[in-house]
């Protein structure tokens, strides 16, 4: 057995397109996810919005400039103004150089660049911004109007806002970049790749697909022995080639895929034994050779990975409300499912599920690869 | 024109892969327009935000929050409201912020200990402190109608009547092109640079390195086809390839979108600008054809080249959203230029169109193509040389 395990071990290691399919190509498109999806937290959190402000000569005008001038100091502003001119104002927002134009009166009024959707969400708080002000401005008149006698109260209330809304958080750990949810995916894909491996064990013990199997088929030892050993060769193996990918996305990129590292590193082994049961069933299954069973496994397993999010980032949830049976027997899922776990949940009941689900997939699929290839007889190869 | 027939026989062979990207393609095309969501007319409408309201109050100033908030944004029912599921959700960005109204809040609005609304938000946006500034903002607008005397149901219809006579914002719209109307045919020439990256790289350099062979290429010397002509009829069927390739693509846009939107004024510029690119792809082409790549090499340059322009410059994720580390770099390729051209055209970036920069951007990716094809001549002349050494 262990000779047998050293020598597929070999023969794994000389396997380059494997080796670029399972270490490689994780590696190279984890990179690009990183590079591209680092800004977009910077980009979607708050940050100071750059404003330019058209003052009139008169009371209005001069409780908005000392408004945004509030608002404009400190380390972080909410606001970073340009007083100018209307026709300036109409400049700076035609080149981009602000999100929007305030302008003073009885009602203040803003003005946004039309062809602008990268910065509609600052738009929109410089909306909310002057909304409020509006409001304010309308609850002093209208104070004055109807009870002038309250008026100071109301000042004086001002300048004391209550705190009527607390954040409360439902993540253990509230800083896990909803981004992530893509790393989890890339493994779970980097795992399901290790079915390329499976392949190759069902193909190359099935006499009338190979002629290496062939020669095994005639040899002294048992067919169980050969397949289960060459079975934990390439578990071992690819484990080993997703456990570089893990820690080169977990300590290089930092992305935060290692949260609850000796459940994560379970995740992954147990991801990578579905994933070799799954082409070794897969492997076993008609009569075509190792080049046309290898094309059909990922063609097979891009689809799981698209159900999982690795392509669309929500996707998991859109199915969980349509066909939830799906998310509880999908590998993809399950993989990716138990490294978000481990980031945002305290307990591990879900966790634990998904483990279970995956070995009882990996037992399912072996179990089922070994009938299918168990005292085969071959008339003529 | 012996070597120009062989050229196309060959590129039957290698159909297959262009196919699935057409596949591919067809998808990702699909995708976005079921999930497109920008329009390009010129109102303003403010971001609108999912929200799920958890109402444990169910009194008048909890159902007036409901109201407020749903006027402004999209209020999301979930089935289960668990913490698990809310997480979830809250997570995967099907909601943006989870609102909970405690029992009693109404009854504690106005003591000196009002009771808190307690909300969730993922970290990583601005829409929560968006939706909290706004709900600050009625709230506070309540209490001090309450307190310089109101009741509190004069003191919400109050806040209500102020907040519609608010004027609206007004949108500017500077020098735009003629409109096409039709988000996702930017969509279609945005992702078709991607395609044409990985199809053309992965189904015409196996044709060229065919004729790279060292027997091949020795049988074609030895015959009486003078060696310019051999060279001529392979440009002319990369020429050949690559525009019929364009104009499958462009055909099929003009029937998914109809000819008034792809030949509208913003159609034919991205239409130029792809044809360009298609150009561009072909000069990466040849140049990778100059290494003599075996199949798995070949994936994986291919993949390298085709995801990694994609992620760096902007045709995956909106170049908006990149850094400015990373757009620095990116401007040395020639699919940064090709997506900003997209971006101007349509406005999405923010930049107003101007025909002067579009004529820039487009020279850009002369410069790209004509310094590619010139590193590709290098690199065949070497290449020669190494074969006959």
């Amino acid at each position: 057995m262990i000779q047998i395990i050293f020598c597929s071990l070999k023969r794994l290691l000389r396997n380059t397109t494997n080796m670029f399919w399972i270490l490689v190509f994780p590696i190279v498109l984890g990179t690009f996810f990183y590079i591209a999806f680092s800004n977009l937290g910077a980009s979607e959190s708050m940050s100071t919005i750059p404003v330019a402000v058209v003052l009139t000569d008169d009371y209005y005008g001069e409780a908005l400039k000392q408004t945004v001038t509030q608002l404009s100091e400190g380390e972080d502003p909410f606001l970073d103004t340009t007083f100018c001119s209307k026709e300036e104002a109409r400049k700076l927002l035609e080149n981009g150089d602000v999100c929007g134009m305030i302008q003073s009166g009885s009602q203040a009024k803003l003005s946004v660049s039309a062809n602008t959707a990268a910065d509609n969400i600052k738009q929109s708080i410089l909306a909310a911004f002057v909304e409020e002000f509006n409001l304010r401005c309308d609850l002093l008149i209208d104070t004055m109007q109807k009870h002038p006698e309250n008026a100071e109260m109301v000042i004086s209330a001002f300048q004391n806002p209550h705190a009527f809304n607390e954040e409360v958080s439902l993540q253990k750990n509230p800083n896990v970049d909803t981004y992530t949810q893509y790393f989890y995916n890339l493994l779970a894909m980097a795992c399901l790749y290790a079915a390329m491996a499976g392949v190759i064990v069902a193909v190359e013990n099935q006499g009338n697909l190979s002629t290496l199997a062939a020669r095994k088929t005639v040899s002294a030892q048992k067919k169980s022995t050969l397949v289960i050993g060459e079975l934990i060769a390439a578990a071992f193996f690819e484990f080993i080639m997703n456990l570089a990918g893990f820690f080169y996305l977990a300590y290089i990129l930092k992305v935060g895929v290692d949260a609850q590292l000796p459940y994560a590193v379970l995740s992954l082994f147990t991801g990578v034994l579905t994933g070799v049961s799954l082409g070794f069933f897969f492997g076993t299954l008609g009569k075509k050779g190792k080049e046309e069973k290898t094309g059909l496994i990922f063609a097979m397993i891009m689809p799981l990975c698209f159900l999982s999010g690795l392509m669309v980032g929500n996707m998991r949830v859109l199915i969980d409300r349509i066909a939830p049976v799906v998310n509880r027997i999908n590998p993809a899922a399950l993989i990716a499912d138990s490294f978000y776990c481990l980031s945002i949940f305290e307990g591990h009941a879900r966790y634990t599920r998904n483990i279970v689900t995956l070995l009882l997939l990996s037992v399912l699929f072996i179990g089922l690869g070994i009938l299918k290839t168990r005292r085969s007889r071959y008339a003529s190869i | 024109m012996q070597v120009f027939n062989i050229f196309f026989k060959i590129a039957k062979k290698h159909l297959g892969q262009v196919f699935i990207f057409s596949g591919v393609f067809l998808i990702l095309i699909f995708l976005m327009s079921i999930s497109q969501s920008r329009s390009l007319s010129g109102d303003f409408s403010a971001k609108k935000i999912d929200i799920t309201i958890l109402d444990e109050d169910h009194s008048v100033l909890s159902q007036s929050i409901r109201d407020y908030l749903g006027s402004r944004h999209n209020l999301v029912t979930l089935e289960k409201t668990d913490t698990e599921s809310l997480t979830d959700n809250l997570f995967y960005q099907q909601i943006s912020y989870v609102l909970t109204i405690p029992q009693g809040f109404e009854a504690h609005f106005l003591t000196d200990s009002p009771l808190k609304l307690s909300h969730s938000i993922r970290q990583d946006n601005a829409n929560g402190f968006f939706v909290n500034e706004q709900l600050n903002s009625y709230l506070d607008s309540i209490s001090l109608y309450c307190t310089g005397g109101y009741s509190l149901a004069d003191a919400i219809a109050a806040t209500d009547q102020n907040l519609a006579a608010s004027p609206k914002v007004e949108a500017i719209t500077f020098q735009k092109t003629a409109d096409s109307g039709n988000t996702t045919m930017f969509y279609w020439f945005q992702y078709m640079s991607y395609i044409f990256l990985m199809i053309f790289s992965l189904s015409l350099v196996p044709i060229l390195v065919t004729f790279q062979q060292t027997d091949v290429s020795a049988r074609i010397s030895c015959s009486a086809l003078p060696a310019q002509s051999r060279t001529l009829q392979l440009g002319l069927g990369c020429i050949c390839y690559s525009i019929l390739t364009w104009l499958v693509f462009t055909l099929a846009a003009v029937l998914f979108f109809g000819p008034k939107n792809v030949f509208s004024q913003q159609g034919q510029l991205c239409m130029l600008n792809s044809f360009v690119f298609t150009q561009i792809c072909v000069a990466i082409t040849l140049l990778l054809s100059t290494f003599g790549l075996k199949d798995n090499s070949l994936n994986l340059i291919s993949n390298i080249i085709g995801i990694g322009m994609s992620f760096l410059c902007g045709i995956f994720v909106p170049q908006w959203y990149l850094s400015t580390g990373v757009l620095a770099v990116a401007k040395f390729l020639p699919a940064y230029w090709y997506i900003k051209i997209i971006n101007m055209v349509t406005g999405w970036s923010g930049e107003s169109y101007s025909l002067a920069n579009y004529w820039k951007y487009i020279g850009m990716q002369c410069i790209f193509l004509v310094a590619i094809f010139s590193v590709y001549l290098v690199a065949n002349k070497q290449r020669k040389r190494a074969s006959l050494a």
